[in-house]
């Protein structure tokens, strides 16, 4: 029997386990996404497969899918089959995280020879082959290596075959490597720590405490739920696409004790990579929900249950094999803007305005066949490179607050300064700056968008991997704000380039990078006068 | 010269020690900070303090100095209308920062104003690449017109940050020499001076903090040392640093955000000073006052240095809410729980402590001053630990009943199970927040002693020790104020760091070489202007592996190094990586990318006049809750317990300001040096 201060004191450790663990992975990783940006999560669950507790450092969009992963593992592998020194491993993007560049490891704990508990992590990695970091693959098999569910080690032992072949098809095969090592050692750190606890509180396992976590979790979510009114409301928004306009529909319906969210009616799969698995439709919309009604529940089995999500099957949003999904964020990253569209119109007041949303990050290449043909300086094509950045626009306002200029919203991760970009390439930011007049009029302003202007200290070409989305339809306000500004993409010299695919910007020349701003919130004809003349004096607004 | 002075301002108070460094005995005056005028509180202590010891000025031969004020300055916004000079394109740095949202999951946050408004942050023409090559050269013209323009509109003090200054100064520093030579009389802080490291937000933030609070932090540090030299001290005023070395003022004047942590620092290097008096130098210093605990970890008898902290955290103990400063400081966790801390039932139904305090106004229910909320200190006394007559208040104990019983019934718990779950739940915020931190250094609490200090410390060491696996505490005498002890042990220290580009296993050492030589000449330099001594150097690199972005810091093998030394400078790297992340990656290139020198003297081995035992230590005895019920406890006397003196737990020891409390089957020796220590298990 688990007393009240017990179960907080043991639920505060467990936090403290698996925040340990994604640190550890930030920290030991090689990716710029894992390492710079924290693209990572780190998780523990029980033997049922029930995510107990999450790090809080990470994005959503792996947290939330690594928490049904680790169910796919325990189906592919039954626990008889599990040893002390085991570990697993998949990219599987329908059971994983939505694309092949994320890498899912679970290991087993132990406690006296004994199976107890089960961590979960995920890393997006420098490279995982194929046509590389941008939406243009046309089919799974385009975008790279697909490693099934399978055994990274067994009894402490590593897969030297599987590594083999990673390394035989990836750009970076060291780093890569390293990644896959920093994974299986966070786990092993969270192990090690869950030993030290089970052992202090006397728990033979875990499933008595993870019961109490979860219903009271559940609970709470049951009654967050309750204080939103029953009912059924629609909403929709339009976005850029690949070929043609995506449609985003999405009817949420609240229940005695559940928020369900169904896609019908949202426009079909694209022919490039901009598909979005169910694990990442899922995740991104869960996220949304409990930010605007439960921010303050930990995030575990019992609190995504309280968010039931619905999708048909080959829809955008549930894109099904042999879809290319590389860029599935694109969707993904749009959802919690529809589902506010719809919880604007039960609860007014409790959610922001439409942002950016998607990532604006910058893959930044040059080499042989993208860039020109031959390797290195000697041919006079310059030094090749790859190179990953995350950048955002603005986002949207908020009910009582102006939106955050230059941050993510849905995403969690955080830029790469120019100077270590400057650094690792022959590359030159010129500029790097907020974007007057393109966070959308209202009461409160969208967030302000931001300038990017970069160059190369070499007389020689590079390309840009777009993936860019509100450059055709911008950030809604909502409540009588107006849009923000629709992001752009050109040379210096001149021409507008596309957002989506590999753009090249010739010797000497330069790309513009405007990203967008974020939609406003209410009338502008009500914005305070003090903020109107602020925002003039700080030339955030110059008209 | 035979008396040391020490002075801690702090928000409330200001600590003075005075110090016979002859006879070992010691004074300690706890003042109330004059905020206005900071400088008088310590002139009308330092006057009580010496005529209570009949001592003329001229008897101070040493005097320290921490403060929080610059801070408190940077929190409240109220340093000096600095301009920033900047690369151009890259105005926006300070305000767009790392583009990350602290709390993913509150939609609401508002990330820091920066310290320097978008309309005072103004370009100049010019470009250094990251290999040191001129890109754009420096348009003095430009230079010349946007220092016209700040001055025009009113700035005290201007930061210049170009970007890869770290890497190449040479823009930066013709930059400020010509602006110093314009504008003689307005402080200019080249970000080269301040913090030479890549990450351009950092920097930039690091060295408009510094430019921020560099007129005040001038004009009070002055002003402090002429009126002490008015009032006849005629020792020179020293100043603590945060990495809890000492320096003389024109070093911390070049650069005044060096002092920003300066009083924790003084409490880590008390906390580390009463330890090796009793042999103890593996220990965790644990502080506790009525709003924060603050944790520190002393190893080999030296706290622990972080190489960055943030200052003013919006979102209180949130990392990534608050600025980034760059410097070398004292390595501290802070918690929100202290005595003021308020329990309540979360949104789960579940009992939640902290980080809101009810702080001094109205304090906890027992102050009896309308509080209605329960508090730590609340559940303290109906636990037994604190004694109602041992607070400088008349308090009301049923009003502390009454809070309590109220969060009982909520919490469906009686009001002694809820007394008992505060108490509990406090000591396992401060042990998680000291697990996870001992974990990221690779280390083992079991193996570190408990050193409490401050009102709390004493009450929860107990059972914050217990729950990390810790058996053995240390009680130093007058835990209250053992703090202001750090200032008068500090020793001279001089910290300084540069960016490196080197390949270890295949690069030239010989620039490693060359790069520790040029920051060991400038330490000992500085140092040598603060006092005499036998210098100690400490090398250190931030080292990674090639495509990695966190840099670890590693302590190196002493120098000079040439090529005989690359194994060892391989093996230093590789044993701390493995302690911190258990293993390391197979086959990747290891790289250096900034040196570090520690320079410091010797510390002043300060020795305290022991107590001498007086027996009738024991007092009286009174319930206390240990391990689910009332156990009649014998209450001790801390003035009467003279070195040698043993009992047993349960126990509780009362000293002014503060009660040590010792559970059932611990052993309790007063040391020689005047200690209390704590075994068990």
């Amino acid at each position: 029997m688990i007393s009240e201060v017990e179960l907080q004191i043991m639920w505060n450790r467990l936090l403290s386990v698996v925040e340990e663990q994604g640190q550890t992975l930030v920290r030991t990783a090689f990716s710029t996404s894992a390492r710079e940006a924290g693209d990572i999560s780190a998780g523990v669950f029980d033997l049922r497969g029930r995510m107990l507790a999450q790090a809080v450092t990470g994005t959503p969009g792996h947290i939330n899918t690594m928490a049904a992963s680790v169910g796919h593992f325990l189906d592919a592998f039954p626990l008889a089959q599990w040893g002390e020194g085991d570990v697993f491993v998949t990219n599987d993007p329908w059971k994983g995280t939505g694309h092949l560049y994320d890498l899912v490891v679970v290991s087993p704990t132990y406690l006296d020879g004994r199976l107890v508990a089960i961590f979960a992590c995920t890393s997006h990695l420098v490279d995982m082959g194929g046509v590389g970091q941008t939406p243009e693959g046309r089919q799974i098999w385009h975008e790279g290596l697909f490693i099934p569910l399978m055994r990274l080690a067994t009894a402490g032992v590593m897969n030297e075959d599987l590594l083999g072949i990673i390394r035989a098809n990836v750009r970076e095969p060291v780093q890569v490597i390293g990644d896959v090592y920093a994974l299986a050692a966070c786990n092993e750190i969270g192990s090690r720590r869950l030993i030290e606890m089970m052992l202090e509180f006397h728990l033979a396992g875990v499933e008595a405490l993870g019961d109490l976590i979860i219903d009271r979790s559940r609970a709470a979510m049951t009654e967050a739920i309750g204080k939103l009114p029953r009912g059924s409301w629609e909403a929709r928004m339009r976005i850029d696409g690949y070929e043609e306009p995506v449609d985003l529909v999405a009817r949420l319906t609240v229940t005695a004790d559940t928020v369900e969210v169904d896609y019908a009616g949202t426009s079909g799969m694209s022919s490039y990579a901009i598909n979005c698995p169910l694990c990442y439709t899922e995740a991104y919309t869960t996220f949304g929900v409990n930010c605007a009604i439960a921010p303050h529940v930990p995030n575990n089995a019992g609190t995504l249950a309280a968010v039931v999500i619905k999708a048909p099957p080959g829809c955008i949003v549930n894109a099904t094999y042999p879809a290319a999904v590389y860029a599935r964020a694109s969707m993904g990253h749009m959802l919690p803007d529809v589902v506010y569209g719809c919880l604007d119109q039960a609860v007014p007041g409790l959610v922001p305005a439409e942002g950016t949303s998607n990532l604006w990050s910058l893959k930044l290449v040059a080499g042989h066949g993208l860039t020109g043909v031959g390797q290195g300086a000697a041919t006079g094509q310059g030094t090749p490179f790859m190179v990953m950045s995350f950048h955002s626009g603005g986002a949207g306002a908020r009910p009582e607050q102006d939106g955050l200029s230059a941050t993510p919203f849905p995403s969690g991760v955080r830029n790469v300064p120019v100077e270590v970009t400057e650094a690792i390439t022959p590359l030159v930011v010129w500029r790097k700056e907020l974007r007057a007049d393109s966070g959308g009029a209202g009461r409160q302003r969208g967030g302000l968008g931001q300038v990017m202007e970069i160059g190369s200290r070499e007389h020689a070409p590079f390309g840009l991997f777009a993936g860019f989305e509100r450059v055709k339809f911008p950030a809604r306000g909502r409540r009588g704000g107006e849009a923000g500004a629709l992001g752009r993409v050109s040379l210096k010299s001149g021409a507008v380039l596309k957002p989506k695919g590999l753009q090249v910007v010739p010797a000497g020349d330069r790309v513009v990078i405007e990203m967008p701003g974020g939609g406003g919130m209410g009338p502008p004809g009500e914005r305070d006068p003090e903020a109107v003349q602020r925002d003039l004096r700080l030339g955030y607004v110059t008209r | 010269m035979s008396h040391a002075l020490g002075i801690d301002i702090g928000g409330t108070f200001t600590d003075l020690v005075l110090y016979d460094t002859a006879g070992g005995a010691s004074t300690v005056l706890k003042v109330l900070t004059t905020h206005a005028d900071p400088q008088r509180a310590v002139l009308a202590g330092t006057r009580h303090l010496l005529d209570a010891a009949g001592l003329q000025p001229s008897a101070i031969g040493r005097v320290v100095h921490a403060t929080t004020l610059f801070t408190n300055a940077l929190i409240e916004r109220r340093g000096a209308r600095t301009g920033l000079l900047t690369t151009e394109g890259f105005r926006d740095t300070l305000e767009i920062g790392r583009e990350r949202k602290y709390d993913l999951y509150d939609i609401g946050i508002e990330n820091p104003a920066p310290l320097v408004p978008r309309s005072l942050r103004l370009e100049v023409a010019e470009r250094i690449g990251p290999g040191g090559e001129v890109i754009v050269p420096l348009d003095e013209a430009d230079l010349r017109a946007k220092l016209d323009a700040l001055v025009a509109a009113g700035v005290a003090s201007i930061a210049v940050v170009f970007l890869h200054s770290y890497a190449d100064p040479t823009h930066e520093r013709a930059a400020a020499a010509l602006l110093r030579s314009w504008a003689p009389d307005m402080p200019i802080t080249p970000s080269h001076e301040v913090a030479p490291e890549i990450r351009e937000f950092d920097r930039a933030s690091t060295t408009v903090a510094s430019a921020y609070i560099k007129p005040l932090a001038t004009r009070y540090i002055n002003g402090l040392a002429e009126e002490l030299a008015a009032i006849g001290v005629r020792a020179p005023l020293l100043l603590m640093l945060s990495s809890g070395g000492l320096t003389h003022r024109a070093e911390v004047l070049r650069n005044p955000v060096q002092m920003l942590e300066s009083g924790p620092a003084a409490g880590a290097l008390a906390a580390a000073f009463f330890g090796r008096r009793d042999g103890v130098t593996q220990l965790l210093g644990f502080d506790m006052g009525g709003t924060t605990a603050k944790l520190s970890l002393v190893e080999d008898g030296e706290p622990l240095i972080a190489y960055g902290f943030e200052a003013g955290r919006q979102k209180r103990f949130m990392e990534g809410s608050g600025l980034p400063i760059r410097i070398s400081t004292v390595e501290l966790i802070e918690i929100g729980a202290g005595g003021g801390s308020i329990a309540r039932a979360d949104a789960l139904g579940l009992l939640k402590v902290g980080p809101d305090s009810a702080g001094s106004e109205p304090g906890p229910a027992c102050y009896g001053a309308g509080g209605t909320a329960a508090t730590v200190t609340d559940a303290n006394l109906l636990l037994g630990y604190l004694d109602p007559a041992s607070f400088a208040i008349p308090i009301d104990r049923d009003a502390a009943a009454a809070a309590v019983a109220a969060l009982g019934r909520a919490l469906e718990l009686d009001p002694m199970a809820a007394a008992a779950g505060i108490h509990t739940l406090v000591n396992e915020t401060m042990a998680s927040a000291a697990r996870v931190h001992i974990a990221e250094h690779g280390r083992d609490p079991r193996g570190f002693a408990l050193l409490v200090t401050g009102g709390g410390g004493p009450v929860h060491g107990f059972g914050v020790a217990r729950r990390l696996g810790i058996t053995r505490l240390v009680c130093p005498p007058s835990p209250g104020v053992a703090s202001a002890w750090g200032l008068l042990v500090a020793p001279a220290r001089v910290d300084r760091v540069r960016a490196v580009d080197v390949a270890v296993q295949s690069g030239d050492l010989g620039l490693l070489e060359d790069a520790f030589a040029v920051l060991e000449a400038e330490a000992h330099a500085t140092l040598a202007e603060a006092g005499t001594g036998g210098p100690v150097v400490h090398r250190l690199a931030d080292g990674r592996y090639v495509g990695q972005g966190f840099a670890l810091v590693a302590p190196l093998p002493p120098g000079p190094y040439g090529e005989a030394s690359r194994p060892a400078l391989i093996a230093a790297f590789e044993a701390e990586y493995r302690r911190k992340f258990a293993r390391s990656p197979p086959g990747v290139a290891l790289e250096f990318v900034a040196a570090r020198v520690s320079v410091r003297l010797p510390a002043l081995e300060a020795g305290l006049a022991a107590p001498a035992p007086s027996g009738g230590a024991m007092k009286g005895r009174r319930p206390a809750w240990f391990d689910g019920g009332f156990v009649d406890t014998p209450v001790y006397d801390r003035i009467r317990l003279g070195a040698g003196e043993r009992f047993e737990g349960p126990a509780l020891v009362e000293d002014p300001g503060s009660t040590l409390v010792v559970g059932p089957g611990a052993r309790c020796l007063v040391s020689a040096s005047g200690s209390i220590l704590v075994e068990w298990g």
